[in-house]
């Protein structure tokens, strides 16, 4: 099935959702205890409450219930109200309350796409111009390329929990069952090819095990050098050489396995949210690009598959290594009656000069979710407990920070139309309708002319 | 009621009349300034501007309208919105119409048959989207199952570009039901005397149905092709929920290009204009069912 | 001749003909019930199809070749349905709006309509026109500026927008209702007014148990509107504490829809039951209504 995946949340990587009664039993009981173990104090003022408006649902839902309970344990000054509002009309939902002079406190934002449209329109407030916010702190403490993600014209507009990555998970049975070395995973885009070829089984014509298959251009453009937009000049760059070859080599697998074939093999279940009916943990993909919370479904639903992580592979050995990453990022609207208030929730969800509570946090569930925004944290001893137990997640966190390159998804006003009309193209390619230049082309085109007409 | 007219001006009789037909048909006056008048111009005006949902914006004039005729996505949905439309409505009325055939002899177990056939288009979109996924699913999904069984080629459904409206089709076919209801109707409204009629005059079922049945429906026809025409054109919920538009582009149909302007790119007024062209259409299309109706429809007097 | 009176034989006895017409016809006969059975079971098995995977695995779901009847059936999918998400908190918002839009547009319409039939007044077939107009205009028009508007008003994320309307008429409802009520002889409102009636008292103790029948259909299609209603929902309502029931399913299928398909159709199947429910106890009222409907337009 077609439905568009927004690269850019985390809403489509989910697993299913844990009982949200035990949950909440839980958490009650947490939070009973807590609350007995604090004195009571005389409260000199109301406690300010902020609405917190955000997209996850299911068990992510729960994790930024857990969030917010972990800030209200902190301090009682702030309390925070989370509401779920759904991804797909968010941002429409989000600018009519801010145009309307209602708007939640803080939001979530599923990526940085919108941040330029908001703060060309002054719908979001810069956290320098928030009296109060230490911002410095939070420079110092976040890695740059994650708190560029929450900036736009030298403003910082929002912080982002997490940044995200992809690895190539490969199942070790598999490699072992074709002769390949398991502990050997492929490191250049050749070998990938070749080990792919190995591992895919056919019944006939259908295809019953791929052994690879790309799907995500912007992060294949990325480690091919290529840059899909340019801020200096406003221009789209989707027909960049590297991103042609880029989706040449994706194209590459259709024309090899077949187009329908793989449509048919692929429809409806490569989501990554299906948890043990996962492609991978199922068997379905001997080798997929994933992200670090895939390391916590694999524990709970597909303990039994053994498998290795090694960083994207390059197109040449030698060649400079890049990744993709994202952020979910907060931001603040114009027209808060508390925008301190609303600030103090955004550096604590970043974790701010917190590591430990960050890292209880970015592990929620006991599992790796992201990587950390902060080089401080991965060296805190126990985020290094949770890598050590789960194996892999190292790589991921290496695969992230010592990259060679690291592409994150186009600051501009077109930016939504520019992922839904490039998950158009890529459908097109990849069922061998258009070829790569044109295809690249005509994007650009299009976007650039978007673009143009929203004022970049 | 015999009204005492003066020469100009309106007399109290009919001013008291007014007054109280003014007065009953009230709550619909406010109603329609409110909810049609209001927003019919009110978007009409943005169609105008580079209205975000935070301002009405910059006048930009008859700028969004130029960039329509120049973007290709309005006119693939376009594209998209009348084959599909053209298709079900055709479709979808002769299916409704032979249903109501088959079920106007007078069998056993008819109000069963009416029912089952009736209940697919009562229930919600929603339900009906999510079941069809699965139905047409090209891996796990029955129909490929049956076509396989029958030793057909599968299908890719909604994972392939030329399959996907076809399937949104037969969906929508399977919701035929209350158009069916409407041609049952106004079949049994046939008097029975034309047809017994004709039979002593010797015509087989056939002929009856050709020369006295069909040419007596025409009015129905044309309104459940108007209605289904109308509606067509706005189709949005089954192509939103179950392709999102996809795969290629293939479903993306006119409604739902609208919808993501509106509300995914910020882009009110230009969806606006969308929204002003589709109206324009209708009318058009409207009209010229009309217009050809004369030659085709035929009115008992 | 209404629709329930079909049930009249077709058949009269034919003195030309006889044997080979006889079993001619009863060769149509059989050939028209197999096509309705087979026509019939092609209707029903999406419905089927939905209770069946409704009771399966995730794992029995993509079994192949598929199977009608898991074993072992998984009836805990609709208990999970419920802890998933607030079925029960949907399905209050839907009786809310549902049960309010129904009374809004029962009471308005009936007004509205009398109005437009039993009242002589200037003016009155232009805006009769008007309203009819209406309905050729597309939802697509007035959606922006609604949105912008409610928006404005405070009205997004309760349920006023998606109430208030059906207080205030309808063209469709209009439309049938004025075609019912022209169809009362006038007689009995002149009677009435002889004995010095008001309008309204002629509206109520005259018109309204004549056209109750339709005034039935009408609460019928509206509760249909509103039980199936998506649109409105998707725009208005913002936080899940304040979802309809379709909203819900859409919102559950987008976010589990790859990864707990039997719990979709449980909450798909729960969510038909009302709607199945209603109608098979109210057929005729459905049925009339649609055939009055269509045969004047």
């Amino acid at each position: 099935m077609t439905k568009k995946t927004d690269n850019h949340s985390l809403i489509h990587r989910l697993g299913s959702p844990l009982s949200r009664r035990n949950f909440l039993k839980l958490s009650g009981a947490a939070g009973a205890a807590v609350a007995l173990g604090t004195l009571p104090r005389g409260l000199a003022q109301e406690p300010v409450t902020l609405t917190y408006w955000h997209g996850w649902t299911g068990q992510w839902e729960e994790m930024v219930n857990f969030v917010v309970d972990m800030f209200h344990q902190k301090q009682d000054r702030i309390r925070v109200e989370p509401v779920v509002v759904a991804w797909d009309q968010f941002l429409a939902k989000l600018s009519a309350a801010i145009a309307a002079g209602n708007p939640p406190d803080i939001a979530t934002l599923f990526g940085s796409t919108a941040i330029p449209t908001l703060a060309r329109q002054g719908a979001i407030l810069a956290l320098e111009d928030i009296e109060g916010v230490d911002l410095a702190a939070a420079q110092a403490w976040f890695n740059p390329s994650v708190y560029e993600l929450g900036q736009f014209e030298d403003k910082t507009y929002g912080l982002s929990y997490w940044a995200g990555d992809n690895c190539l998970l490969y199942n070790k049975a598999h490699f072992e069952e074709v002769g390949l070395d398991p502990e050997k995973g492929p490191a250049t885009l050749a070998e990938l090819d070749a080990y792919a070829e190995q591992l895919t089984v056919k019944d006939g014509d259908k295809i019953t095990r791929m052994g690879f298959q790309p799907t995500d251009l912007w992060l294949w453009g990325t480690v091919f050098g290529g840059s899909f937009y340019n801020p200096e000049t406003k221009t789209v760059t989707a027909n960049d050489p590297n991103i042609v070859r880029a989706l040449e080599w994706m194209q590459s697998y259709p024309e090899k396995y077949g187009a329908r074939e793989i449509a048919a093999f692929q429809t409806g279940l490569s989501s990554e949210r299906a948890q043990n009916l996962d492609p991978f943990i199922s068997g379905k993909y001997s080798m997929q690009m994933n992200g670090p919370w895939k390391l916590g479904d694999l524990k709970n639903f597909g303990s039994d598959v053994r498998f290795g992580v090694v960083p994207p592979p390059v197109p040449e050995a030698g060649m400079p290594t890049a990744n993709w990453t994202w952020g979910d990022i907060q931001i603040i609207p114009n027209g808060v009656k508390d925008p301190a208030a609303a600030a103090e929730f955004v550096l604590f969800t970043g974790g701010v000069n917190d590591p430990e509570g960050y890292v209880e946090r970015v592990t929620w569930g006991d599992r790796p979710i992201n990587v950390p925004v902060s080089q401080q944290v991965i060296e805190n001893p126990a985020f290094q407990e949770i890598v050590t137990a789960f194996p892999g997640f190292d790589v991921f966190v290496d695969a992230l920070l010592n990259a060679d390159r690291v592409g994150s998804p186009p600051v501009m006003a077109a930016a939504a139309f520019y992922s839904d009309r490039m998950t158009a193209m890529l459908e097109k390619v990849l069922l061998l309708q258009e070829e790569p230049q044109a295809a690249l082309d005509a994007l650009t085109t299009e976007v650039q002319r978007q673009l143009e007409t929203m004022g970049s | 009621m015999a009204l005492v007219t003066k020469k100009s001006g309106v007399s109290r009789r009919e001013r008291q009349a007014i007054f109280r037909g003014l007065l009953f048909v009230s709550p619909w006056l406010v109603g329609l300034l409110w909810f049609y008048v209001y927003p019919f111009f009110a978007s009409l005006y943005y169609s105008f501007h580079n209205t975000t949902p935070f301002a009405t914006g910059a006048f930009t004039g008859l700028e969004n309208y130029r960039l329509l005729l120049s973007d290709p996505l309005f006119w693939k949905s376009l594209l998209n919105t009348f084959y599909y439309t053209g298709v079900a409505v055709v479709l979808g009325n002769l299916f409704a119409l032979a249903l109501a055939l088959l079920l106007s002899q007078n069998l056993r177990g008819m109000t069963f048959y009416r029912t089952i056939f009736y209940l697919p288009s009562i229930v919600p979109f929603v339900a009906v989207s999510v079941v069809w996924i699965w139905i047409l699913h090209p891996q796990y999904g029955i129909v490929n199952y049956a076509l396989e069984w029958l030793g057909l080629p599968t299908l890719g459904w909604f994972s392939d570009p030329l399959w996907a409206m076809p399937g949104l089709i037969i969906v929508s076919l399977w919701g035929t039901g209350n158009m069916m209801i409407i041609y049952l109707a106004g079949l049994l409204d046939i008097p029975k005397e034309l047809h017994e009629a004709a039979t002593i005059d010797g015509a087989t079922a056939w002929q009856r149905t050709l020369r006295i049945t069909i040419p007596l429906l025409t009015p129905i026809i044309l309104f459940n092709v108007v209605i289904g025409l109308i509606g067509g054109l706005q189709y949005f919920v089954q192509p939103y929920i179950i392709t999102g538009g996809g795969p290629a582009d293939a479903t993306l149909v006119y409604a739902l290009y609208l919808y993501q302007n509106a509300f995914s790119y910020f882009r009110m007024g230009y969806a606006s204009a969308m929204a002003w062209v589709l109206f324009v259409i209708i009318m058009i299309v409207t009209l010229l069912v009309f217009r050809s109706s004369g030659r085709w429809v035929f009115y008992r007097h | 001749m209404a629709l329930s009176d079909y049930r009249q034989s077709t058949t009269s006895p034919q003195a030309v003909g006889g044997q080979r017409k006889r079993t001619r016809r009863t060769v149509t006969t059989v050939v028209r019930h197999v096509v309705l059975v087979l026509l019939s079971l092609l209707f029903l098995t999406p419905f089927v199809w939905m209770v069946s995977t409704s009771l399966k695995t995730n794992e029995q779901v993509v079994e192949w070749p598929p199977r009608w009847i898991p074993n072992p059936l998984q009836p805990s999918n609709y208990s999970g349905v419920f802890e998933t998400v607030p079925l029960l908190t949907y399905a209050k918002n839907t009786l809310i709006v549902t049960l309010f839009s129904v009374i809004g547009a029962v009471v308005s319409n009936a007004l509205v309509a009398y109005g437009f039939a039993r009242i002589q007044w200037r003016g009155r077939e232009v805006l009769f026109i008007i309203t009819l107009g209406t309905l050729m205009l597309p939802f697509q028009v007035t959606m922006i500026p609604l949105f912008i508007m409610f928006t404005k008003m405070g009205w997004v994320n309760t349920f006023f927008p998606l109430i208030v309307p059906s207080f205030l008429g309808n063209a469709f409802y209009i439309f049938l209702l004025r075609q019912v009520y022209l169809g009362i002889s006038e007689n009995y409102s002149e009677a009435a007014r002889i004995e010095g009636a008001s309008d309204l008292q002629i509206l109520w103790y005259v018109i309204v148990p004549l056209a109750r029948p339709a005034l039935l259909s009408i609460a019928l299609f509206q509760y249909l509107a509103s039980w199936n209603d998506f649109l409105g929902p998707l725009l208005y309502l913002n936080d899940e504490s304040k979802f309809t029931l379709a909203l819900g399913l859409a919102n559950m299928q987008s976010a589990l829809g790859l990864s707990d398909f039997g719990q979709i159709m449980a909450a798909a199947t729960m969510i038909l039951i009302p709607v199945i429910g209603v109608f098979m106890f109210t057929q005729r009222y459905f049925l009339e209504g649609i055939a009055a409907s269509g045969l004047k337009g």
